[in-house]
């Protein structure tokens, strides 16, 4: 009988006993890890929403989850969590697509000043257009946003420069961008502020190989300035929530996450300390017959996320503790400004109650 | 004669003393309850809270209450909050900007915080306080003011330290530094704003601080300063019995 490579191959390769056969929980297409992660590495994400998920269970697992922009200390972690304070890394919101990744970085080092720097509402509200959901109902007016913002590229260079891993989810193809100088919007302008302009707006559909080059470039330029980051690359198995294409959206979010999807293999090819992480087909993978997203086909489950990280930590890490339902990172340390705050009550109620009790 | 009874922390004291100081200058009967630190502690109990107030209290509200006819009610139980918060300097220096106050408070280098953000802890921090008109609403349904604290005084920090930190020599609190005086009023400001609208939501109406006590930048003039950095004295307390007068006629 001929001898041929799949007579040698592992198991793995086989999809029936790799992935039709297993328990759901026990597919795992990973094998092995590029690298590993220490609990002292510091680690960023940045991407599409799925990028969130990485992060809260990153910091629960007990990893050093870096967060460069974090709420002043005086505020309740839960309601620093409605600002977007410690959802990713700096508070950049979500980054869809690697054009918007690659503006951040050039914004953040003053290599880009877009034309369009600001949204400013009817009510006089401040919108930033390039993350306007990043704190409800906007900014209150012209200091706060710039204050706010040279803070935020303050957060962005420290988190390229102090970083050891980059994890980075790519979510999308399609965005909106200014015709005047291809500042890349996160959201279609008119939907979370600002006012939609056909004369001034386009649509764009980034084709595989500006994925690519601007993705190679984006990781290019934070090693330039951090040259021994590690790099982990994944793809949000998050479908579109619309397409602005003239085609079904379900066609184009297949074009959307394959185009995503071979620009990872690409850039990890030629990118040293790259890594793609399979959490794209751990979560819409056949084996699971849908079970990983929620009623809306779109959402993607708790034990879903589980899954992806438990085996991102199995094979990229040494830890060995249960992946389980994470809380939200908390964004800051209360403590000082809590103690403070405790000790000046202290003084001033007891002020009171001599002024009450008629102090000379 | 119409009765007033007034409930709330030491911010009355300056108005009971200007009532006690001539009575009959005024229309009406004033009853104090004074809510000292104990009172917050121990609490009483209204359905649907958990707080547990003690029981002479609730006492002398049951007769100050069920014997006469008292048609408006005057608190000063939500103005407070501002000045823990004013007192010392964050151990993360910050600011905020407001329509009011668009510039930095001074020229540390300091964090900015959304201004939202700031309003939305001012809420909560309201909303977390004791059911204190629930808990008059067991006994009355007058109508009710609330009397907003004093703005802060322009005072330096040497007379905070003197007049705030005096009580101890040896308390740890007198090495700290003190609040910044502009950032000191934004935060009154900010807190004024939300008990108005707290106040709103409950029916409450606000007796705002009377405009000829403040002096160029909105603080409190010196000469109605009780002597420390959050109580004014008793010319101050007379400016609100205008006010509150002209409010219960109006009413």
């Amino acid at each position: 009988m001929a001898n041929h490579p799949y007579k040698t191959a592992p198991a793995s390769s086989f999809w029936r006993q790799a992935v039709a056969t297993p328990a759901m929980a026990d597919v795992d297409p990973v094998l092995a890890g590029k690298f590993k992660v220490a609990p002292t590495d510091k680690v960023a994400t940045a991407g599409s929403c799925f990028a969130q998920h990485l992060a809260r269970h990153i910091a629960a697992a007990g990893f050093s989850y870096l967060v460069t922009e974090r709420a002043h200390s005086m505020f309740d972690p839960a309601m620093a969590a409605d600002y977007n304070y410690g959802t990713f890394t700096a508070r950049f919101g979500n980054v869809y697509t690697t054009r918007q990744l690659l503006q951040l970085l050039h914004r953040a080092y003053g290599l880009f000043i877009p034309a369009q720097s600001e949204w400013i509402e009817a009510d006089g509200t401040w919108i930033d257009p390039f993350r306007p959901q990043i704190q409800p109902g906007g900014f209150e007016n012209g200091a706060e946003y710039r204050a706010d913002r040279q803070a935020h590229f303050a957060a962005i260079r420290r988190m390229v420069e102090e970083l050891d891993v980059f994890v980075f989810t790519l979510g999308l193809t399609e965005a909106w961008v200014d015709r005047r100088d291809g500042a890349v919007f996160p959201v279609c302008p008119g939907v979370s502020g600002g006012t939609f302009d056909p004369d001034l707006h386009a649509f764009v559909n980034f084709r595989l190989h500006e994925v690519v080059a601007d993705l190679q470039e984006a990781l290019q330029f934070i090693r330039e300035r951090n040259k021994n980051c590690k790099i982990v690359l994944t793809v949000s198995p998050v479908p579109l929530v619309a397409t602005a294409d003239d085609r079904h959206v379900l066609v184009a979010t297949t074009y959307s996450k394959s185009c995503l999807r071979v620009a990872c293999e690409e850039v990890v090819a030629t990118v040293p300390d790259a890594t793609y992480f399979p959490s794209y087909e751990i979560i819409t993978g056949l084996y699971t017959h849908g079970a990983y997203f929620a009623d809306d086909l779109r959402s993607v489950t708790e034990a879903g996320v589980e899954h992806v990280m438990r085996l991102f930590l199995r094979h990229y890490t040494d830890y060995t503790g249960a992946t389980g339902s994470a809380a939200a990172t908390t964004p800051g340390d209360a403590g000082a400004d809590a103690r403070l705050l405790a000790e000046a009550s202290r003084v001033i109620a007891t002020h009171c109650d001599e002024e009450a009790l008629g102090r000379p | 004669m119409t009765n007033i009874v007034a409930f709330g922390n030491s911010h009355l004291l300056a108005v009971q003393r200007a009532f006690d100081a001539q009575p009959s200058c005024y229309p009406y009967g004033m009853n104090f309850f004074l809510l000292l630190q104990h009172h917050y502690n121990q609490g009483f109990h209204v359905e649907g809270h958990d707080y547990v107030w003690d029981t002479p209290l609730i006492e002398n509200l049951e007769r100050a209450f069920g014997t006469k006819t008292v048609p408006f009610v005057v608190t000063s139980i939500f103005g407070n909050l501002w000045s823990p918060r004013s007192l010392f300097e964050s151990p993360t220096p910050y600011d905020f900007f407001t329509p009011a106050f668009p510039d930095p408070s001074d020229n540390t280098p300091r964090e900015v915080v959304p201004l939202r953000l700031m309003r939305e802890q001012a809420r909560q921090g309201l909303k977390g306080l004791p059911p204190y008109i629930a808990f008059l609403r067991r006994f009355t349904d007058a109508k009710i003011f609330e009397v907003l604290p004093p703005p802060p005084v322009d005072f330096t920090e040497k007379v905070i330290r003197e007049n705030v930190f005096g009580v101890d020599p040896n308390d740890g609190v007198r090495g700290k530094p003190i609040c910044n005086r502009i950032l000191r009023l934004k935060l009154w400001h900010l807190y004024a704003d939300a008990t108005r609208e707290h106040c709103r939501e409950l029916g409450v109406e606000v007796v705002d601080v009377p405009p000829n006590t403040r002096d160029a930048d909105g603080m409190l003039l010196p000469e109605l300063c009780s002597g420390d950095s959050v109580h004014a004295n008793n010319d101050y307390g007379a400016a609100i019995l205008t006010q509150l007068t002209a409010l219960c006629l109006k009413s």
